[in-house]
C-alpha cells in the first residue's frame, strides 16, 4: 500500500464525516443526551427544590452559563480541531487583570484592549505548537505559565480591585435589557457568530476537516498550520474575553482566578458530546454542554455541596464524557 | 556495522556514507545525553560566580531540602513518561495524599494518631488513584493526560470535602522533627528522597516494569507483538507512580505542617519541566531517572539563583514555563510525532 493510497482511503472518511456534522445528520441518537440532559436535570433540581427555579437563581445562573458559553466557543473550537488549549484559566485571569489595571485609563476600551491581547496571547500558543512542533497540550501548559506570571507582574502578585470611580464602565455586563443582562446578550451574539463561522465559513469547513484527519486534509490542500494558529488565536480572545466579562461582575481581579475554568470549558464541551478525538461536534453541542455543567453546578451549591468540592463531579463527568465520544478507531496507541 | 555502503530498505540508496553519517549521529546523540548536565554545571559556575555564597555548605544543602519531594514527585513521573503517556494529575494527588496524612497523624481536627503508618495510607491511597488513571487510559482507550487531567480535579475535589475548609494542622511535634531533622548535616528529607531515586533506578534498570516501560515507551505496537500485556503493565506503571507520588504528598505535608488542598499547586509544572530539562523524552522510551535528579536539580538551583540575586520572585512560574518550551523544542523526537494534535 502506497502512502498515496492510505490517503484516498482516508479521504472519503473525512469527507462522510463532515456529511454527518451539516444538516440534519446533526440530530441522531447520540444527541438526545445533550438534548434531554438539562432538561431532566432542571426538573430534579426543581422537584426537590421549588425555589431552583425562582427568576434570581434563572437569572444568576443565565449569567453564570454566559461566561462559561464564551469560554467554552474557543474551547469547542480548538478540540474540534483535534487539539487541546490548557492556558485557558491563565488568560482568564489575564483578562481580568487587564479590564482591572486598564479601566481607570482608557475606560470601555480596557474590555477591547483584553480580548485584543487575548488573541495575540493565543497566536503566539498557536505559533508555539506548529511552529516549535510541540503537542498543544504541552505548547499550552507551558505558555500557561508564562501569561500567568505576565498578569502577576502587573498586579505585583496581589488581587486588585476596580476604584469605585470606575465602576459604571465595568458594570454595564450586568445591567438588564429588558429583564436580560448584557453578559448574556453578549454571549448570546458571540454564539450566533460562531455558529455562522463553524457552518458557513472555510475556517468551519477546515476545522472538521483538520479534526477528522489532519493528514488528509493538508494533502488536501487545507493550509493546516495556518488555521491552527488562527484557531488558537480565537481561543485566546475568548479567553481573555470571559475573564474582561467576570472582572465586570467581581469588580476586581486576581491572577490564579482563571484556573478552575479549564476543566470546566472543557468539560462543557466534552459532555455536549464533542469528540477529545477531534472531528466530530459542535458549537450546537457545546450549548447544551454548558447548559448541563450549569445547572448541575447550581443544583449542588443548592443541595449544600461546596463548589470546590464539586469538582469531584465535574472530574468524574469529564472522564466518562470523553470515555462515551471518543473515536477510537481513529488512533491505534493512545498516549 | 555489516552492511557497509550496501542499500537495505531502511538505508536510502542515495546515501553512500552510512557509516559516517551513524557517527555523526551517535555524536549528536552523545552530546544530547550530557546537554542537561553541562547545563547544570553551567548555571552553578555562573550563580557562583556572582554569589559565593551560593557554594556554602548551608545553601547547598537547602537546595537538597528544597529538591527532596521535586526529586521524589519526578521520579513517579519519569516512570509514566518513559511509557510514553503523561500524568496530569500530580497536584490533586499530592493534595489528596497530603490531606490524608495530616489527617491520620496526630492533628488538629480528629483524634487519629497513626504516626508514621499515616504516610503509609497516603502512599495506598495514591497508589488506588494512579491504578484509576491507569485503567482509565489503558482500558477505556482515554487519552492519558485527559483521563489524568479529569482524576486531577477529581481528586481535589475528594481533598476538598475532606478537609473541610480548614487547614489541618499537624501536632505529632515527634514524627514532624524526625523528618525535618538532619544526619550529619545533611537533611532527612533529602535522604529520604534519595533513597527513592535509588530505587527508582533499580526498578528502571533491573526489574521488569522498567525495562516494559521502556519497550512500552518505545514502540507500543511492537512491544505488544513482542508478547508484552501492555495494558497491565501501564496500570502497573501509573499505580507504582501515584503510589511514590502519595510518599511525596505526605512528605511535602510533613515538611510544611499543616495540611491544604493548595499543597500541590505549580508541583505538576514544576515536575514535567524538571523531567523533560533532564532528558526524558515527552514521547517515550528515552531517559531515566537519572536524568530527572538533573533536572531537578537544575530547577532548584535556577530557583536557589534567583532567590540569592533577589530577582522577583514573581516570574518563577514564567520562567519555568519559558524552560519546557524550550527543553521540549530541543528534546522533542519529532520522527515519533505522526501527527501533531
Amino acid at each position: 500500500v502506497t502512502p498515496g493510497e492510505k490517503v484516498r482511503e482516508r479521504l472519503p472518511r473525512a469527507a462522510s464525516v463532515r456529511a454527518l456534522n451539516v444538516g440534519l445528520g446533526r440530530i441522531q441518537n447520540d444527541a438526545l443526551v445533550p438534548i434531554l440532559g438539562p432538561i431532566l436535570l432542571l426538573v430534579v433540581f426543581a422537584a426537590s427544590e421549588p425555589r431552583f427555579l425562582s427568576t434570581p437563581n434563572l437569572q444568576n445562573m443565565g449569567v453564570d452559563a454566559a461566561l462559561l458559553m464564551v469560554l467554552a466557543t474557543g474551547t469547542t473550537y480548538v478540540i474540534l480541531m483535534g487539539a487541546i488549549d490548557l492556558s485557558l484559566g491563565a488568560l482568564f485571569g489575564l483578562g481580568q487583570v487587564l479590564v482591572a489595571m486598564l479601566v481607570p485609563d482608557v475606560g470601555l476600551w480596557s474590555f477591547g484592549v483584553a480580548v485584543a491581547l487575548g488573541g495575540c496571547a493565543g497566536v503566539v500558543n498557536g505559533l508555539v505548537h506548529v511552529g516549535l512542533r510541540i503537542p498543544s497540550f504541552l505548547a499550552s501548559l507551558g505558555m500557561a505559565g508564562v501569561w500567568l506570571t505576565v498578569a502577576l507582574l502587573m498586579t505585583d502578585g496581589t488581587n486588585v480591585s476596580i476604584p469605585v470611580d470606575d465602576w459604571p464602565n465595568v458594570q454595564w455586563v450586568a445591567e438588564p435589557v429588558l429583564g436580560v443582562p448584557k453578559s448574556i446578550i453578549v454571549a448570546a451574539i458571540l454564539l450566533a457568530g460562531a455558529i455562522v463561522i463553524e457552518r458557513r465559513s472555510t475556517l468551519g469547513s477546515y476545522l472538521y476537516a483538520i479534526g477528522a484527519n489532519e493528514e488528509a486534509a493538508r494533502v488536501s490542500g487545507v493550509p493546516v498550520e495556518r488555521y491552527k494558529i488562527i484557531v488558537f488565536g480565537l481561543a485566546g480572545a475568548a479567553s481573555t474575553g470571559g475573564g474582561a466579562l467576570s472582572a465586570g461582575t467581581v469588580l476586581g481581579a486576581s491572577p490564579t482566578s482563571g484556573n478552575p475554568f479549564v476543566l470546566i470549558a472543557i468539560a462543557a464541551v466534552v459532555v455536549g458530546g464533542t469528540a477529545l478525538s477531534g472531528g466530530i461536534g459542535g458549537i450546537g453541542r457545546t450549548v447544551a454542554g454548558v447548559a448541563i455543567i450549569t445547572i448541575l453546578g447550581h443544583g449542588l451549591t443548592y443541595l449544600g455541596i461546596d463548589p470546590f468540592a464539586q469538582q469531584l463531579v465535574t472530574g468524574a463527568l469529564v472522564i466518562v464524557a470523553v470515555a462515551a465520544t471518543m473515536d477510537r478507531s481513529k488512533r491505534f496507541v493512545t498516549k | 556495522m555489516a552492511n557497509k555502503g550496501v542499500p537495505t530498505a531502511t538505508q536510502p540508496a542515495g546515501d553512500r556514507s552510512p557509516r559516517t553519517a551513524q557517527t555523526g549521529r551517535s555524536l549528536g546523540s552523545r552530546l544530547r545525553e550530557f546537554a542537561p548536565m553541562v547545563m547544570l554545571l553551567l548555571t552553578c559556575a555562573i550563580i557562583s560566580a556572582f554569589e559565593p555564597s551560593f557554594l556554602e555548605w548551608t545553601n547547598l544543602m537547602n537546595i537538597a531540602e528544597a529538591s527532596a519531594v521535586p526529586l521524589v514527585v519526578g521520579v513517579a513521573l519519569t516512570f509514566v513518561v518513559i511509557s510514553g503517556s503523561i500524568d496530569l494529575s500530580i497536584e490533586g494527588v499530592l493534595a489528596l495524599c497530603a490531606i490524608v496524612c495530616s489527617l491520620l497523624v496526630a492533628n488538629s481536627h480528629n483524634g487519629m494518631a497513626l504516626g508514621v503508618w499515616a504516610v503509609v495510607v497516603a502512599c495506598i491511597v495514591g497508589a488506588a488513584v494512579g491504578w484509576l488513571n491507569g485503567v482509565l487510559h489503558a482500558r477505556f482507550g482515554i487519552p492519558s493526560f485527559m483521563a489524568t487531567l479529569g482524576v486531577w480535579f477529581a481528586a481535589l475535589g475528594l481533598a476538598f470535602v475532606l478537609y473541610g475548609g480548614q487547614p489541618v494542622v499537624i501536632e505529632d511535634k515527634a514524627l514532624l522533627s524526625r523528618v525535618t531533622g538532619d544526619i550529619a548535616g545533611v537533611p532527612v528529607l533529602a535522604l529520604i528522597a534519595w533513597t527513592v531515586l535509588g530505587l527508582g533506578y533499580y526498578v528502571q534498570r533491573w526489574t521488569r516494569l522498567g525495562r516494559y516501560a521502556y519497550a512500552i515507551g518505545g514502540d507500543e505496537v511492537l512491544a505488544e507483538t513482542a508478547g508484552i500485556p501492555i495494558r497491565r503493565y501501564k496500570v502497573l506503571i501509573f499505580a507504582a507512580a501515584g503510589a511514590v507520588l502519595g510518599l511525596a504528598g505526605a512528605l511535602n505535608v510533613l515538611l510544611v505542617g499543616a495540611g491544604d488542598t493548595t499543597i500541590g499547586n505549580g508541583e505538576l509544572f514544576q515536575t514535567v519541566s524538571a523531567v523533560v530539562v533532564g532528558g526524558t523524552a515527552i514521547t517515550g522510551g528515552v531517559g531515566g531517572v537519572l536524568n530527572t535528579f538533573v533536572g531537578v536539580l537544575l530547577i532548584t538551583v535556577i530557583d536557589n539563583g534567583m532567590i540569592l540575586g533577589g530577582i522577583n520572585p514573581l516570574i518563577e512560574t514564567g520562567v519555568k514555563g519559558a524552560v519546557l518550551i524550550l527543553a521540549l523544542a530541543v528534546s522533542l523526537d519529532r520522527s515519533k510525532i505522526a501527527v501533531l494534535k
